[in-house]
């Protein structure tokens, strides 16, 4: 990164964080206090480059007076507010949000679930063994990128990484209510025939690997994806001069995905298909 | 509405359950999965009473609690409340 964000210096503002005094610059959430105080929420749909949708809820903590739980990522730190991180009350919801998770969605590449599925005791299994699950199969239907909906949290980060937030493509929706909501091109048509550019910033952001490109999906199906064998090496993009950043991730010297760091200050972990997918080059030995 | 005691209470409460699972617009997870979850557990207790019931009671009660507590707006947050008051006032299940 190059460019020092300077910001507007903020006020501190203090409320109470788990019984304990805390100052927060003025505009932070919940969530930002407790990463700076050294707290682990979980978080599903909070994204680091998005505005709060605060769809998932296992971020729930308890506000003092406040009728129902408060979602950290989104309900910002208020002066003499006094927050409590790790209640029984907050406990057993985020408990629950995981259960419904994963009992109803695959969720075996997404970060951290794992851990924190244990963390809360969550049973999913106690639902019973016949319970509705999205049951969707992957989406193969161009050389890119994958999209497997049966891993999907509906978390609506790609959707808003796709819209105005960022691409202003606005390639995918969400369609349908309820537990039939599913993210999905207009007329749920293949992908590519659709608005989509294949700038990838929605599998960029998506928390569950329910977007991944075809090379990693390829790799999983085939046994042989192995993070532990891969490096990213950060660099910069040859194609234009805009010069993202682009992080090659590369397992037994063929770069198998490309993402971009989410603090640079221009780009914001955005790419176009050029700098996303267009890496065939560097890799041709024939 | 009114219904006098000739109307099986389980039934009502699986009719009102669909409705919210029905309503549900699918944002937030204890509500999108939860109405659907509570919906189950109606269905496997619409024949049973005591014993037979006191699982799926207790199961309707954790998930109708998160729904209270996480859900965004006053669907998620009220689809417990008629199946909770029938289980406490009324003693549906028993
Ligand atoms: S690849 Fe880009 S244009 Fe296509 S759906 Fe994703 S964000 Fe939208
Ligand atoms: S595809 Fe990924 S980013 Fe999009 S809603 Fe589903 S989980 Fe979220
Ligand atoms: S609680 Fe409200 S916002 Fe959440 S899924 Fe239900 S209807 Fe939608
Ligand atoms: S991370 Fe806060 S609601 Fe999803």
């Amino acid at each position: 990164m190059t460019v020092t964000p300077l910001g507007i210096p903020r006020r501190l503002l203090e409320f109470t964080l788990d019984g304990e005094p805390v100052r927060a610059p003025e505009g932070s959430t919940i969530l930002d206090a407790c990463r700076a105080a050294g707290k682990d929420v979980p978080t599903l749909c909070e994204g680091d480059t998005l505005r709060p949708k605060n769809a998932c809820r296992v971020c729930v903590v308890e506000v003092e007076g406040a009728r129902t739980l408060v979602p950290a990522c989104s309900r910002k730190a208020e002066p003499g507010m006094e927050v409590r991180t790790d209640t029984e009350r907050a406990r057993h919801s985020r408990k629950v949000v995981l259960e419904l998770l994963a009992s109803s969605v695959d969720l075996s590449t997404t970060p951290r679930v794992a851990e924190w599925l244990k963390e809360y005791e969550a049973k999913p299994d106690r639902f019973g063994p016949d319970v509705a699950r999205l049951n969707e199969e992957p989406k193969v239907d161009n050389d890119l990128y994958v999209r497997d909906y049966g891993k999907c949290i509906l978390c609506y980060k790609c959707v808003d990484a796709c819209g105005d937030q960022w691409q202003n493509t606005f390639a995918i929706s969400v369609a349908g209510r309820g537990f039939d909501a599913r993210i999905a091109v207009e007329h749920d048509a293949p992908l590519t025939d659709s608005a989509c550019v294949y700038c990838g910033n929605c599998v960029e952001v998506c928390p569950t690997g329910a977007l991944s490109f075809k090379s990693e999906f390829d790799m999983r199906a085939a046994g042989t994806w192995d993070e532990s064998r891969q490096t990213e090496t950060t660099t910069v993009c040859a194609y234009c001069g805009v010069g993202c950043n682009l992080t090659l991730h590369v397992q037994d010297n063929e770069i198998v995905k490309v993402t971009s760091p989410h603090d640079n200050p221009v780009t914001h972990g955005n790419l176009c298909i050029k700098g996303r997918f267009g890496y065939q080059h560097v890799q041709n030995r024939g | 509405m009114a219904f006098d005691d000739s109307v099986p209470l389980p039934r009502l409460l699986l009719r009102m359950a669909e409705f919210f699972r029905d309503e549900s617009c699918g944002q937030c997870v204890p509500c999108r999965v939860g109405t659907v979850r509570q919906e189950e557990a109606l269905h496997r207790i619409v024949e049973r009473t005591g014993a037979d019931a006191a699982g799926d009671i207790a199961l309707l009660r954790e998930v109708g609690r998160a729904m209270r507590d996480a859900s965004i707006c006053g669907l998620g947050q009220t689809a417990w409340n008629a199946v909770e008051s029938a289980i406490d006032r009324l003693g549906a299940y028993e």
